[in-house]
């Protein structure tokens, strides 16, 4: 992942470029009963980030929206995955104590996007592809790699939280 | 009887909820920013704005959230209608086109326990209404699900009057903060029973009207100091507009809803 700045600071807005995978209530919760059966996943989950959404169809078409959806759904899902290995989590609103505990003790990044402008970063994706359970529709794991996303700092790696 | 062809009110019903994703009427001359805020509000405002310009000329849906599908629909009693057994199937096969041909984010699932997305957008949540004429008005909102768990219904008493809708109103904001993608558009529904006075906030939202001034200059009042401002970060503007709709009520009631609508406000009506 690259920023646009490197020193992130809680309260900032930085743009960054480079690849999320996509999680919502129904695939997070998937996704995690297969790691804890300790089923394989098609995913490196070490340094990954994630980001709370679901985009719409119309990726091939350059057509597609995406954004963030409210993260404090997914947020009891945050601590597991900080210990799989994920860096870092995209999504909208504040999060639970738990979940801010467990990314001040890992380090982790979160950041909010901004929320309800999904032309406007959609018109900053370059590739979308589905990776797991598709079936879900809009729900399913996506890759997605994006230029230049401006995205709020809200829980830097060195203990600073932004609400 | 005046008999309006099916696949007319298919094709609107299609259209109309195209273009609220993608270039609403509802949004056209709205600024998001605004003189008073600060530097790191506007450049959130901007980024707003931005989205509906992009929304337009690149044809991307407003929100990747295009909402359910909802329906307020006028019958005239004079109205009758070729190419289906009910105006329902009519309404609901429109929306479906939408959604498909649109290439709209498909949001409704069909049981809330076992969570089955059929990837239709359907059904289509309807409110109906027989009034006099032969005309066919439908009014459509596209509604996000951010701004839908947020809003709220509450049974107040008669006692607290305009202040105490008010209380409410401003209740509802702080809580909502950022959760619902503000600056909101407010619809505020008093009066009627518990089941209706929820539609009816949501009517305002879809009416864009003020049935009392009173009441909103004391929301108005209210809710200057909200402690948030667009995106519930930290600001000035979390409201853009607040609609008002009223209705008879018991003279044991005081029932109140607030429809909140995130800053991609996506409504539109067509009349057949």
């Amino acid at each position: 992942m690259k920023f646009s700045s490197e020193n992130l600071k809680a309260g900032e807005i930085v743009r960054v470029s480079g690849q999320f995978f996509t999680l919502r209530d129904n695939s997070v919760k998937k996704l995690v009963d297969i790691l804890k059966s300790g089923g394989k996943i098609p995913l490196d989950l070490s340094g990954a980030y994630a980001f709370f959404a679901a985009p719409t169809p119309g990726f091939r078409e350059s057509r597609a929206s995406i954004g963030p959806t409210t993260s404090a759904r997914m947020a009891g899902f945050v601590p597991y995955l900080l210990d799989c290995g994920v860096r870092g989590f995209v999504g909208k609103g504040a999060i639970p104590d738990d979940a801010v505990g467990a990314l001040l003790a890992h380090g982790g990044l979160y950041f909010q996007a901004l929320g309800g402008v999904g032309a406007y970063y959609g018109s900053r994706v370059v590739d979308m592809r589905p990776l797991m359970f598709e079936e879900l529709g809009p729900e399913a794991v996506f890759l997605v790699d994006v230029a230049d996303f401006p995205l709020v700092i809200s829980i830097d790696s060195g203990g600073g939280i932004f609400f | 009887m005046r008999i309006v062809d099916g696949t007319e009110i298919v094709s609107a019903v299609r259209r109309l909820f195209i273009d609220i994703n993608y270039e609403p009427e509802s949004l056209c001359g709205v600024r998001f920013d605004d003189d008073s805020m600060g530097d790191f509000e506007r450049s959130l405002a901007d980024v707003l704005q931005e989205n509906i310009v992009k929304s337009a000329s690149e044809r991307r849906p407003l929100c990747q959230d295009c909402g359910v599908a909802q329906l307020f629909v006028k019958v005239g009693k004079n109205l009758s209608f070729s190419g289906a057994p009910s105006l329902e199937i009519l309404l609901n096969r429109g929306v479906e086109e939408a959604y498909r041909d649109g290439l709209l984010r498909k949001s409704t699932v069909c049981d809330p326990f076992e969570r089955v997305n059929e990837g239709k957008n359907l059904p289509a949540f309807i409110h109906w209404e027989l009034c006099d004429g032969d005309k066919l008005e439908i009014y459509g909102i596209a509604k996000g699900g951010g701004s839908e768990n947020v809003s709220t219904q509450k049974m107040l008493v008669p006692a607290v009057g305009r202040e105490g809708v008010a209380d409410f109103v401003f209740e509802t904001l702080r809580n909502a903060g950022g959760k619902g993608c503000p600056p909101y558009f407010v619809g505020v529904g008093v009066g009627g029973t518990f089941d209706s006075v929820a539609a009816l906030a949501k009517k305002a939202l879809l009416e864009q009207v003020c049935e009392d001034n009173e009441l909103l200059e004391t929301i108005n009042k209210k809710i200057k100091n909200l402690g948030f401002g667009v995106l519930g970060f930290p600001g000035i503007c979390p409201v853009k507009a607040v609609y008002v709709k009223k209705a008879p009520t018991h003279i044991a009631m005081m029932p109140a809803a607030v429809a909140l609508n995130c800053h991609s406000f996506r409504v539109g009506k067509v009349i057949l």
